[in-house]
Order: structure tokens, then sequence, then C-alpha cells
């Protein structure tokens, strides 16, 4: 990508499209700063940006369409106004390539999940952890979120929330309990499960690839605050909904019945499930000792899904179809709409922007924007919001600025921000749905944000201040004030 | 924003939710069942003028070794086939035999019937003898009578009593080293409760499979159950799949994919009911031998 603050060369006029349209490339900014790059391109590809953003937060189409339409045009867009300099077409290879590593963490994980969950492992852990509570309304909820955290930690959001809803709906109905709070503080508990390690969240993975932050460091930073965040959604929805946990069942009827669940009755290959688990266990620790190895994630997850497909004996069509091949498709498309953005410099007008807004403080910026981003993450998909506030950071860096404060910002606020509304989260949207779906109860958005709109507001709150606290105190490990201070 | 069908990652919500409900409904509607215990004491070799006869033979040493039975033959002679069945029902009664190994077509020329029919004596045993039947139709590969028992393949079509006698079966035959493999078939009541569940939700047409699935993983819970906590305890390796389709087309690609050595299905009382056909056919197709219960 081109550095900010180089003007590209300018080329002659040409009977190519690029060369028709260079004229608009000709165009400078100058009152914003000294260095920037012509407005014109800036214009185009910034609308192009917006209104694929539009179409995607306002489900005009399907998102993958939308951001492989606004992929094609900024593309062109761009060999029009020059934007690519004197490499052209072979930059969008260069911008692919930057960003492969994510989706090579996505395509490894997405095979080993997958063979994980046919295996029956997380189901039957599910069933044992839901015998422990005896049925008793309280303990199965505290069950529920401790087990959604697990789960999401090692399976990712979706397929971790989907298993505890599925659970949650089948147990409730037998045990003839509602099963909204239930359902509500697995929607609200699987984000912050999405904090728990690099690999628990698509959005967390992206930043942590994003800002090179390191496997351990998460255990430093995000697990706590994963693990106050999930406390503060217990504590609020066992409040909330406490008229409707309880039981009409007595305990003894309740006991029997519960221990009466076959965990064994779902299991589908027992061998598979402990050889997943040692495969699941070894990526985690290859996840965690990748950098000292030298190595990126993305060939840790390449040999743990490849080694499960090798020892599963599970037909590699089968599970390499499961992979969701529509969001990588999104994640090209996004990762090229940006990447031109970038290069335009308009990313970096913004990024000087928000600087000289909080006045060079740094911890004002950073609380800036994780304000921002817990307020529109819950109106659009966090991952859109990740991905364009990356190469803002990024922009940042090359400033000079020290960013890993900022990076630890968007980890917590970008999953934490989706427990406002019933459509800011994917677990939200696979709980709401199962719940309508397979319980016939309808949960508003009136009432989802009476739940979940205070949660979030909580824990944004609690959110802020820890991020405060670590900035002031120079805890970010890896940071810039963490190594002047001694720190990691 | 997440919206309902398009969202990022579970574009296959309604088939992946279907399957975990399916898994867990298993668990939770469960009944807490017993394999079948009895010994089985002699084991009874029907052996015609044909060429399987040492096949015949050579299995049902190879199976009485493994249930650790007693073996006797009876040979039946070509001119007294019409006979045969009432012969065979007396001398298995006679001698307490808790199995018979026979070859299809019995006490004729092995391509009587051609590929229509398992012959005269095979109908009159399927449909007068309740006592498990271990049929070899074609002569086995050379070294394959050895490795019959390495991998047994138990075709589940209902959760009742015959099903849980197959998997009993399937155990008795099995040692620390045999792989079972459980497949999961849908007949007409599986899809109908399938369907049903699809109208109660008007769900998409590709969820169809996964209905039907859940509604098969749900109904069958019990004998899985059974299956597992019994091949947990003695360290055997199981399997369970779901297939749908045409049943015996489906146990007999799966039992080639899996290089399985013996089929274990059960047979119902009802002579006219579809999973009858169902043996039947399996009989008719199967390379390998097949137990019938």
């Amino acid at each position: 990508m081109t550095p900010v603050g180089l003007r590209l060369p300018r080329r002659e006029k040409s009977n190519t499209i690029g060369g028709m349209f260079a004229f608009l490339a000709d165009t400078d900014v100058a009152p914003l700063a000294a260095d920037i790059k012509p407005l014109i391109p800036m214009i185009v590809l910034g609308a192009i940006m917006t209104v694929t953003y539009l179409a995607i937060a306002f489900d005009w189409m399907h998102k993958s369409l939308a951001a492989m339409v606004g992929a094609i045009l900024c593309i062109i867009g761009a060999l029009w106004l020059g934007v690519y300099g004197q490499t052209g077409y072979k930059h969008v290879h260069e911008i692919i390539g930057h960003d492969i590593g994510v989706i090579g963490v996505i395509i490894g994980t997405s095979v080993l999940v997958e063979i994980a969950s046919r295996s029956g492992l997380f189901h039957f852990v599910a069933v044992k952890i839901v015998k422990a509570t005896g049925g008793e309304p309280g303990r199965l909820l505290v069950a529920m979120v401790l087990a959604t955290m697990v789960f999401v930690t090692f399976l990712t959001i979706a397929p971790g929330t989907m298993i505890m809803v599925s659970l949650c709906l089948v147990v409730t109905r037998e045990l003839n309990l509602n099963p909204k709070p239930y359902i509500m503080a697995i929607a609200i508990s699987a984000n912050s499960g999405a904090l728990m390690t690099f690999s628990s969240g698509i959005c967390t993975l992206m930043l942590g690839t994003a800002g090179q932050l390191p496997y351990v460091h998460f255990f430093l930073v995000s697990t706590p605050m994963g693990l106050i965040s999930a406390v503060i959604a217990y504590f609020y929805i066992r409040r909330y909904y406490r008229e409707l946990l309880t039981s009409p069942m007595d305990e003894g009827s309740r006991q029997q019945l519960v221990a009466g669940f076959d965990e064994w009755a779902l299991v589908k290959d027992r061998r598979l499930f402990y050889r997943c688990a040692g495969i699941l266990g070894a990526t985690i620790v290859g996840f965690a000792s990748a950098q000292s190895l030298g190595v990126g994630l993305d060939l840790v997850a390449f040999t743990g899904g490849t080694a499960a497909l090798l020892v599963s004996g599970v037909y590699p069509d089968e599970a390499i179809r499961k992979v969701n091949w529509s969001m990588i498709l999104f994640f090209v498309g996004l990762f090229l709409i940006i990447g031109s953005v970038q290069d335009s410099g308009l990313l970096a007008v913004l990024a000087k922007l928000m600087l000289d807004f909080s006045g060079g403080d740094s911890t004002l910026a950073m609380m800036l924007m994780s304000g921002f981003v817990l307020v529109l993450s819950g109106v659009m998909d966090n991952i859109p919001v990740a991905a364009t506030l990356i190469p803002l950071v990024r922009e940042m860096g090359a400033m000079g600025q020290d960013v890993v404060p900022f990076w630890w910002a968007l980890v917590i606020t970008a999953n934490l921000g989706g427990n406002s509304t019933p459509i800011g989260s994917v677990s939200s949207v696979i709980a709401l749905n199962g719940l309508e779906k397979e319980g016939g109860v309808k949960v508003g958005w009136g009432e989802f944000f009476k739940v979940g709109g205070v949660i979030l507001m909580i824990q944004g709150t609690v959110a802020l201040i820890y991020l405060y606290l670590f900035s002031v105190f120079h805890l970010f490990p890896g940071s810039a004030g963490a190594s002047a201070a001694g720190g990691l | 924003m997440a919206s309902e069908h398009n969202d990022f990652e579970p574009f296959e919500l309604g088939e992946n939710m279907q399957e975990d409900l399916g898994m867990f409904e298993a668990a939770t509607h469960a009944r807490r069942l017993q394999l079948e215990q009895n010994p089985v004491g002699h084991v009874m070799v029907v052996v015609d003028e044909g060429p399987l006869a040492p096949a015949v033979r050579e299995l049902g040493q190879t199976v009485a070794r493994r249930l650790d039975a007693s073996v006797s033959e009876h040979a039946v002679a070509s001119e007294q086939v019409h006979e045969a069945a009432s012969g065979i029902r007396e001398a298995a009664e006679k001698s307490g035999a808790g199995l018979i190994v026979i070859s299809f077509p019995c006490g004729v020329p092995l391509d009587t019937g051609g590929d229509e029919s398992l012959g005269e004596v095979a109908d009159h045993l399927l449909q007068s003898v309740t006592l498990p039947l271990l049929c070899v139709r074609n002569p086995p590969e050379p070294s394959g009578i050895s490795q019959t028992l390495d991998c047994l393949q138990v075709a589940a079509i209902r959760d009742d009593d015959s099903t849980r006698c197959a998997i009993s079966w399937a155990f008795r035959l099995a040692d620390s080293q045999t792989q079972i493999h459980l497949v999961e078939l849908a007949d007409r009541t599986a899809i109908e409760e399938a369907q049903r569940l699809l109208q109660a939700r008007e769900e998409i047409a590709s969820v169809q499979k996964a209905a039907i699935e859940r509604a098969i993983t749900s109904r069958m819970g019990s004998l899985v159950g059974m299956a597992q906590r019994e091949a947990s305890e003695k360290n055997i390796e199981l399997q369970v799949s779901f297939h749908l389709g045409t049943p015996a087309l489906e146990v007999l690609v799966e039992m080639k994919r899996h290089a399985c050595g013996m089929m274990i299905i059960p047979r119902p009382a009802d002579h006219t009911a579809s999973g009858y056909h169902l043996v039947i056919d399996v009989l008719l197709k199967a390379g390998q031998p097949v137990l019938v219960i």
C-alpha cells in the first residue's frame, strides 16, 4: 500500500480507462493537510464504501453480494483514478495478500470446529453440565452462562451459541421452564465469551491479527474484561427475570428427570471426540506459541483443520462444505474496499482528524473511538466496523502513535457493542431466532433493549473505565507506555 | 446488523440447529436400555452341496469361536430342498442352536433365482424361524472370512426391540479391535414425523433433510446411548451415522465405504412390512455375510 504522505506520480493522459479519468485525480486537497493525496479519489471511493456499508447495514442486498459489488466498483474507480499508482491492477492482489492471514485462520478453524462439533464432544459436555445443576433454575442460569463462555471460547460465537441455544430449548422444555431468561443469557454472554482468547470470535481474530496482538496477552487484557462483562450480564438477567426463574416441578422430580438425561445418546463417535479434543488443545497451544515459533496463525489453524480431517475419517468435502464461503467472500470484498479507500488517503485524513480532535491525547482518542464503536456495533455488525477501523488504526500507527491500546479498545468494544439490540450480534440473532421458531416466544426490540441495552450501558461504562485505567497506568502489554514503565 | 438469513456465520442456521436439537432431544428422551445378555451356546451350520459350503463352514466356526459356542452341522441334500426348511428348523430346535449359519440359495445351484430371489428355503426360513440367521450369498474373498468380524455394520430403522437385539449381537461378535458402525436410516414413519415438524414450523425446503435427521436422531437416542455406553466400557470403536435415501442402497454403500465384513439387520415380525423388504433387498445385493435378527 502507498505510504501516507506520498503524492502519487502523475500519469500522462492516454487511451486507457485510467488515463481518461486521470484528470480527476489531479485535483488536490490542500486545507486538511499539506501532504495528502488528491480529493476526488477520496470522495469517489469514500462514497462507494459508504453506500456499500449502508447496503450492508440496512439489508438492501445480501451482505457478501454488497461487499463484492462494492469491491468491484472500488477497484474500477481506483484504476480509473490512478489510486493504485504504477503498480496498477497488481496492487489488488497485494491488498488481498495483506489480509490473507485472517482468511486462512477462519478457514482452518472452521474445518476444525465443524469436525469437533460433529463428534458430539461439546454436546456431551453440555449435558453433563446441565445434569450437575439438578435442574434448579438459578443454577441452570449460571450453567448456561458458563457453558456459553466455554463453548464460544473454543468454538467461536456461531457454533458455540447454536449448541447452547439448542440445549437450552430442549432442557427448558423438559423441565417446563420459561426459556427466555436462559436464551437472553446465552445471547449476551456469548459476546463476553468472544473476548476470552485470540480465536474466540471472528472479530477478535481479525483485530488480533491486524494488531499482531500476542495470544497470551489476551489473558492479561481481554479475558478479565470478558469475565467481568459476563458477571454483569448474569446478575442483571437474574434480577430482571427473577419472576421467571422458578420451576413448577418439585425438587425431587426435577432432579430425577435431569439425572435421566443420557449424555451418551448424542455421541456419534467417541474416539473422534477424544482425538478432536486433542487437536483442539494442540491448536490452542499452537496459537499461543505461533509468534515465538515465527509462524503465522493461519498455518496453525490450517494444520489443526487438516489434522482433524486426517484423523476424523469425515469425508473432506463434507467438512469443507461447512466453511462459510459466503463470509470469506464478504471479507475479500471488504478488504478490497478498505484497501482501495486506504490507498486513496481518506483513512489517513480521518485518522489525523481523530488525533487532532483529541488534541494529541491518545487516551482521549482511544476513549472516543471506544464510545463510537460501542454505539455503532449495536446497529451494525461489528465485522465491518472493525474492518474499517483496522486501517484507520494502522494509519495512526504510521503517524507514530502508539496503537496497542487502540487495538485492545477495539477488541473489547466491538464485541460488547453488539449487546444493545437484537440484531447487533450474531449470537442474539441465533438465540432469538431459535427461541421464536422452537419455543414460540418472541423477544421484541423493546424488551431486548431493556435487558441488552442496560447491560451494555453497564458493561460499556465498566469497559471504558477499564480501558482508561489500563491506558493511564500503562498496563497494555506491548505498548510503548508499558515498555517505558518497564512492563510487558 | 446481523439479519436472519444473510448473516455472516449461520448461513445454514436452520440445518445446524436441527442437528443440535435432535442430539439434545435424544439425550433428554432416552430411556436407559440394556443390551440383551443371553449367551449363545450353540451355532448350527447348514451346508449343502454347493460351492459356498466351505465358506459357510469356516464362517460358522469363526463366529462360534467368538461366541465361545459349540458348532454342529446340518446337511441339506439337493433332492430334499422342499423339506429342507422344516428340517433345518427342527434340527435347530433339537440342537438348541442360538444361531443358524446358511448360504442362500440353499440346496440349489447359486444362479437359481438370479438377482431376484433367495430361493425357496430362504423364503421359508425368514418367515418361520425366529432364530438369527447368518446368511452367505456370495463366495467371500480368500482372506475375507477371518476379517468378517473386524468391522460390523448395524442397520437401525426403528427404535424397537429388534434393533436392540441387532446391536446386542454386534457387541456379542465384537472384540476390542472391532469397529461397529450404527447406520440410522429414515423409514416412512420418520419422514412423516419430519414432515409434520416442517409443516408446524413452515421451514424452507433445504432444511428437510435436517428435520428428518432430527426426528431420527431424537428417536434413536435410547439405542445410541445404550450402544455408546457399552462401547465405552468395552473400549470398542462405535460410529453412528445418519442416512437419508433408499435404505437398502444406503446401507450397502456405507458398508462398502467402511469395508465392513458383516451387516447385522433386524427383521420385522410382519413379513409384509417395509422393513422386511429391506432385509430381502440387502440379502440379495450384499457381497458380505448378513446377520438377520
